[in-house]
């Protein structure tokens, strides 16, 4: 084989394996992002919302919080973080599935329901299948 | 009637080629007017301008201001006396390793070796510079092991002399290269006659070699001058922003302002530097013009030698060797960090007293840098090739050095073979022109450039990085100098059997000029792969930054980790450099094999 031609292979063969392990970096790190459901709030009252309560942690201190699903733009492409949002005011709902909670922002996000493992604040984060 | 009519065939055809001629230049002069005289206009517009109390007046205010300034003062006295020394020292080196090449006949290999310094990522040059020359570095451990005290070489009266090491290192291989493929132009006979004439080495150097090379070495010259702006990435790495003051170059100066967005201050400086350097370059390429226009010759570029290599000396093959490991010892020592397990990298370079790290002394840890490290480990390798964001920024670089590269050549083919074309006065101050703008620091430009991409809504886009490269006039310079010489016989043979312009340069220049076409490649693509202040001003998107800008960035951050980068980045320059270099000994053997055959005719 000519040295050129064998250049001209390393370089096509280098290339083909980046572009392979591209593809398989970008999905073996989208697998392993946290899942989680996506879930919309219901407004009830002017500022008050209802939550599904599994939506809803609360810690020792007896604070409420829920995480928002935020949309930012990724290294390939557009990609999902959550973000955790302290709640002023989380009653439950007369049924006890529903929460009621106080948050603006809950008009303009949707909200995240973490499976078995429960994201970080700002973690990014993929849905589970059927949410899209 | 006949008469008439061929006449009027002969007109058309005249106003078809010029037609023809201006509409290859076209790409060239636009993207020169915009992108670099006008922002030149904007700069010298800056400079006079100033606003007091809401109103806009023109003087010399801010000359006046910056004239004043200790700083700038410091800047550009330590710049000269840096540029003086070193400018005439790496032409001075590496016309004698030429030279030496020349009379060694090295393979390949070896010329590759030789430019690899100029395209090693500047975070890993830096690292490797500050493992020789920082307070617990190699230097200092070795005096250390001798008995003597340690030393700020980066502060003492030694410190000048780091920039120079660094920038004769980096340059060097890639100039003794330029000057290697003009001597071999030189066509042997030269030598032969001047021999039977009885001319002495020094007559026959300094009236042949030395006049034949003048092009030449206005190209080194000149790309030396712009090589003296483009080691200032490395020096920030090494010294910060502000360094001793015998290290304060104008560079620094200039950076520091680009950083503030100081455009009176950036601009009224950089009108000072053009004007000296006008006043410098000009001269200069008048008088190698005029050289060179006295002794008419040209070859192809060549690297290879056709000559017999057979009976090399050993001496020869062991010095060969020792420069080879010269300008590959930094390249080495990137492969091994990046073979190296996390923990023996801080083990090895940490400036903190750890246990089992060996050498110390005043709490002062000395870097151990080894080309085996031991246990071998691949593990960040693959954390770099995991990371998707890593890899982003490598695909990011291929796109942009592919688009730059591929833009570049044809403009500056199209523009160079106008050039050769037309031969006018006007056309003449135009080159000049290219010259002076090819010599204006990027740094320079820089602010005008962001605000007019600014305007054009473009800042944040890769088109404000491709599109300057692109039509860099570097380009054009360089192939126009090796179209200068191509036989105007040849030209009016395919014009007498009825190809145009386009055709002509497809047909015959360009067959010809192959070599200066690949090593054109060679410079750009080195250039614009390692990236860094153009990609930082213009692309606020940290995902859309080229690999560049986060390997830079090897003495703070991840040292093993930006080392695997580095490797992996450095394969697809040195891929482009193989084949840039083994297409130019095929295509010498093919013209070899042409010429032969031609002559068994």
């Amino acid at each position: 084989m000519k040295p050129l031609r064998f250049v001209c292979c390393a370089g096509a063969l280098f290339f083909a394996f980046m572009a392979g392990i591209t593809a398989y970096a970008i999905n073996s790190s989208y697998r392993q992002l946290t899942e989680v459901e996506l879930s919309f709030a219901q407004r009830v009252e002017n500022d008050r919302y209802a939550v599904p309560r599994s939506a809803v942690y609360t810690d020792q201190k007896g604070r409420s919080w829920l995480f928002l699903v935020l949309e930012q733009e990724g290294a390939w492409g557009k990609e999902y973080v959550c973000k955790k949002v302290y709640l002023p005011y989380a009653e439950p709902d007369q049924g006890q599935e529903r929460v009621i909670v106080s948050e603006r922002l809950l008009s303009q996000y949707p909200i995240a329901i973490a499976g078995e493992q429960v994201p970080e604040d700002g973690e990014r984060v993929r849905f589970a299948e059927g949410d899209g | 009637m006949r008469k008439g009519t061929d006449n009027m065939k002969g007109k058309l055809r005249h106003h078809s080629n010029a037609a023809a001629l201006w509409g290859m230049f076209l790409p060239s002069a636009l993207g020169v007017m915009f992108l670099y005289i006008l922002p030149f206009l904007l700069t010298l517009n800056s400079s006079f301008r100033s606003r007091t109390g809401g109103k806009t007046e023109y003087g010399f205010s801010h000359y006046a201001d910056i004239l004043g300034n200790p700083v700038f003062r410091l800047g550009v006295k330590n710049f000269f006396r840096f540029a003086l020394l070193v400018i005439p020292l790496v032409c001075v080196v590496s016309l004698a390793l030429a030279l030496a090449l020349k009379r060694w006949e090295p393979g390949s290999g070896f010329l590759f070796s030789m430019l690899l310094p100029f395209v090693v990522p500047s975070g890993s040059t830096a690292f490797f510079w500050n493992t020789i020359f920082s307070l617990n570095g190699w230097l200092n451990r070795l005096r250390f092991q001798c008995g003597l005290e340690p030393v700020m070489w980066d502060s003492g009266r030694w410190s000048f002399f780091i920039p120079v090491i660094l920038y004769l290192w980096k340059f060097c291989g890639f100039f003794a290269l330029v000057f290697y493929a003009g001597l071999r132009q030189i066509p042997d006979e030269y030598y032969e006659i001047a021999r039977i004439e009885g001319a002495g080495r020094r007559t026959v150097f300094f009236r042949i070699t030395l006049a034949y090379l003048s092009p030449v070495v206005m190209i080194v010259l000149l790309l030396a001058f712009i090589g003296s702006f483009q080691i200032s990435r490395e020096l920030f790495m090494l010294f910060g922003r502000y360094p001793h003051s015998d290290l304060y170059l104008f560079q620094h100066f200039l950076n520091n302002h680009l950083d503030r967005m100081n455009l009176p201050v950036l601009c009224s400086a950089s009108v000072l530097l053009i004007l000296v350097v006008c006043s410098v370059v000009m001269p200069v390429w008048l008088v190698q013009k005029r050289l060179s226009d006295t002794f008419e010759k040209r070859g192809e570029f060549n690297l290879f030698s056709p000559r017999n290599r057979s009976g090399k000396g050993r001496v020869r093959r062991i010095l060969t060797a020792a420069l080879a490991l010269l300008f590959l010892l930094p390249v080495l020592f990137t492969i091994s960090n990046s073979l190296m397990s996390p923990v023996e990298v801080t083990r090895r370079y940490s400036a903190e007293i750890l246990e089992q790290n060996g050498l110390s002394r005043g709490g002062l840890h000395f870097m151990e840098p080894t080309l085996l490290p031991w246990p071998l480990t691949i593990s960040q390798y693959k954390d770099f090739l995991l990371n998707p964001v890593y890899l982003r920024m490598f695909w990011n670089s291929v796109l942009l050095a592919a688009l730059i590269v591929a833009g570049h050549i044809v403009v500056s083919v199209l523009g160079a073979f106008v050039f050769f074309r037309v031969k006018k006065r006007y056309m003449t101050i135009l080159f000049m022109a290219y010259i002076l703008l090819m010599v204006i620091p990027a740094q320079v430009l820089l602010t005008p450039q962001f605000v007019f991409f600014q305007t054009l809504r473009l800042e944040g886009s890769y088109w404000a990085i491709i599109l300057p490269a692109v039509f860099n006039p570097v380009g054009v310079f360089i192939v126009s100098l090796q179209m200068r010489g191509f036989p105007q016989e040849c030209i009016e043979a395919a014009q007498l059997g009825g190809a145009g312009e386009l055709c002509i340069l497809r047909r015959v220049v360009l067959p010809n000029i192959k070599g200066a076409v690949l090593v054109l490649t060679l410079y750009i693509f080195a250039e614009y792969w390692n990236i860094v202040d153009q990609a930082v001003v213009f692309l606020s998107n940290q995902n859309r930054l080229p690999l560049s800008v986060f390997l830079s960035d090897m003495l703070q951050g991840d040292m093993g980790l930006v080392s695997a980068g580095s490797v992996v980045y450095l394969i697809p320059i040195c891929l482009v450099f193989a084949a840039c270099l083994l297409g130019l000994r095929e295509e010498r053997s093919q013209s070899k094999t042409n010429t032969g055959s031609e002559e068994i005719k």
